[in-house]
């Protein structure tokens, strides 16, 4: 899989190996995305393909995806007009807006490359998520084991009355 | 990917409170965090910064639990009459901020202490105290001492079962300890506030922006005491060239010429002292006159509000002397 951060041939290529043993090969700019890929690639240069080994094939493809983004939007080209943080916003919106399960494979992904803005991003859409639910709700979303006793439960809801009014 | 399973307590405990801040919004949210899981339970009462305390809550030692419970509270309300007050909510709040770093975990440790006390409450911002009537004086001070970084205060206090004289000391005390970074004061049917009191305000609060007296509950005996007590304003006024907010509740007992003399003077002095003021609420002051209110408008080249309401006793020269400031 090829992702085209950058029109610029000059630019040197990254190779990067799933946890499924898949190969991705991206623009250094877009590596350098994430902070422990490029401290990788500081370390070790780009002639040996970095492996991944936790994050799967489908989940690096959505974080290679947002990344050749972000990559791009730093760029100015003379013959296109710059992208506005309308339009970035808009594309984050529909960047997130997938499956529950794919959203926290990728805020593991994002935690584990260090992509700052992608996680701050996903910590949002999961907070959307689970805003105005109660205890049992977000437990089922996130697939949550409920690990209190019934008298410990009983003792928070105690305490945390007013939550329950 | 695997389906049903718990991805998202993989994650470190900062991007657990990172979520958690992103809920946040109402208190309801929050409180539904706490019960997800333990680990969940202890993030989000790491991170929380607010507590409202109502007047269910009757017990000194459920306060001190509550309190103890979020360590890095920002924030705190205690409202309603929690009749067993006392001692808790200094000690408890103390306790609670001995522990600020991030992510510790509090243990009932018992802070009952004299050092406890002295420790202080770096964090707390904000406190109000609402109709706790069994508040103790030395708790009071003792709190503000160790609060030095607080800069919202309020206290309503109906105090009429109790020693009024301590409630006195209190106000004293707080504003001796309190830090000069306070910047909203507000006290509220205390039953005396004498220039003492005043005074004490006028020392120590550099920063205040907001000053707040409402005295509806104020006893006849009391009301001497106010009127030489409003001499102290005049001093707020010289020394609080900060303040943005005055306001004066409920001062309707004025009944004797000479008291509400010497309240136009301090009413005088407020115009000549405040050079920032912005706003000034005036309601049930009966003896206000118009002398007080030219001056207000002489001084305050910067007010945008002035409120006044059932003062009887303000003529046409006021007005036209707003007539005038306001060009």
């Amino acid at each position: 899989m090829h992702f085209q951060g950058s029109p610029n041939m000059a630019e040197k290529r990254v190779k990067l190996i799933s946890s499924d043993n898949d190969e991705f090969e991206v623009d250094e700019a877009v590596a350098f995305e994430s902070e422990t890929l490029r401290n990788m690639i500081q370390d070790t240069g780009t002639n040996v393909p970095i492996s991944i080994p936790n994050v799967s094939s489908d989940i690096l493809a959505k974080v290679l995806e947002y990344c050749s983004y972000h990559a791009e939007t730093m760029e100015t080209h003379d013959d296109k007009p710059p992208i506005t943080d309308a339009q970035i916003r808009e594309w984050d919106a529909d960047f997130v807006d997938v499956h529950p399960a794919t959203l926290y494979s990728l805020i593991l992904a994002a935690n584990y490359l260090n992509i700052k803005n992608l996680l701050d991003l996903i910590c949002q859409a999961v907070a959307n998520n689970i805003r105005g639910k109660t205890a049992v709700e977000i437990r089922k979303i996130l697939h949550i084991q409920d690990d209190f006793t019934y008298e410990e439960e009983m003792e928070i809801r105690r305490e945390t009355k007013w939550a329950f009014d | 990917m695997v389906k049903g399973q718990d991805l998202i307590n993989l994650l470190p405990d900062e991007k657990l409170i990172e979520i958690m801040k992103y809920v946040d919004g109402r208190g309801n949210d929050r409180d539904a965090c706490l019960l997800v899981c333990k680990r969940w339970r202890m993030l989000e009462s790491v991170c929380r910064q607010s507590l409202i305390l109502g007047m269910m809550w009757q017990s000194d030692a459920y306060l001190a639990k509550m309190v103890q419970r979020f360590p890095n509270l920002r924030q705190v309300c205690v409202d309603k009459k929690l009749l067993v007050l006392g001692k808790a909510v200094g000690m408890t709040l103390l306790s609670k901020t001995r522990r600020s770093g991030h992510r510790v975990i509090m243990n009932c440790e018992d802070d009952s202490n004299d050092n406890g006390l002295t420790k202080g409450c770096l964090r707390l911002e904000s406190l109000s105290l609402m109709w706790c009537s069994a508040v103790l004086s030395h708790d009071l001070v003792n709190l503000a001492n160790a609060c030095s970084g607080l800069k919202v205060l309020d206290l309503y206090v109906y105090n009429h079962v109790y020693n009024q004289t301590s409630i006195n000391i209190d106000i004293v005390g707080i504003t001796e300890g309190c830090g000069k970074l306070l910047q909203s004061l507000r006290i509220a049917a205390c039953a005396r506030i004498t220039n003492v009191v005043l005074k004490a305000v006028e020392t120590n609060y550099n920063m205040l922006k907001k000053f707040t007296l409402d005295s509806e509950y104020i006893e006849m005996d009391g009301v001497l005491v106010i009127g030489r007590g409003c001499e102290g304003l005049q001093v707020v006024g010289h020394n609080c060239p900060l303040l943005e907010t005055l306001a004066l509740h409920g001062f309707q007992k004025f009944t004797d010429r000479q008291v509400s003399y010497s309240h136009n003077l301090s009413l005088l002095a407020i115009g000549g002292g405040y050079k920032k003021l912005r706003k000034v609420t005036l309601s049930d002051s009966c003896y206000v006159g118009d002398r007080s209110l030219v001056a207000i408008d002489g001084g305050c080249l910067q007010l945008e509000a002035l409120e006044i309401n059932r003062c009887h006793n303000i003529g046409t020269a006021w007005l036209q002397a707003v007539g005038r400031s306001c060009r």
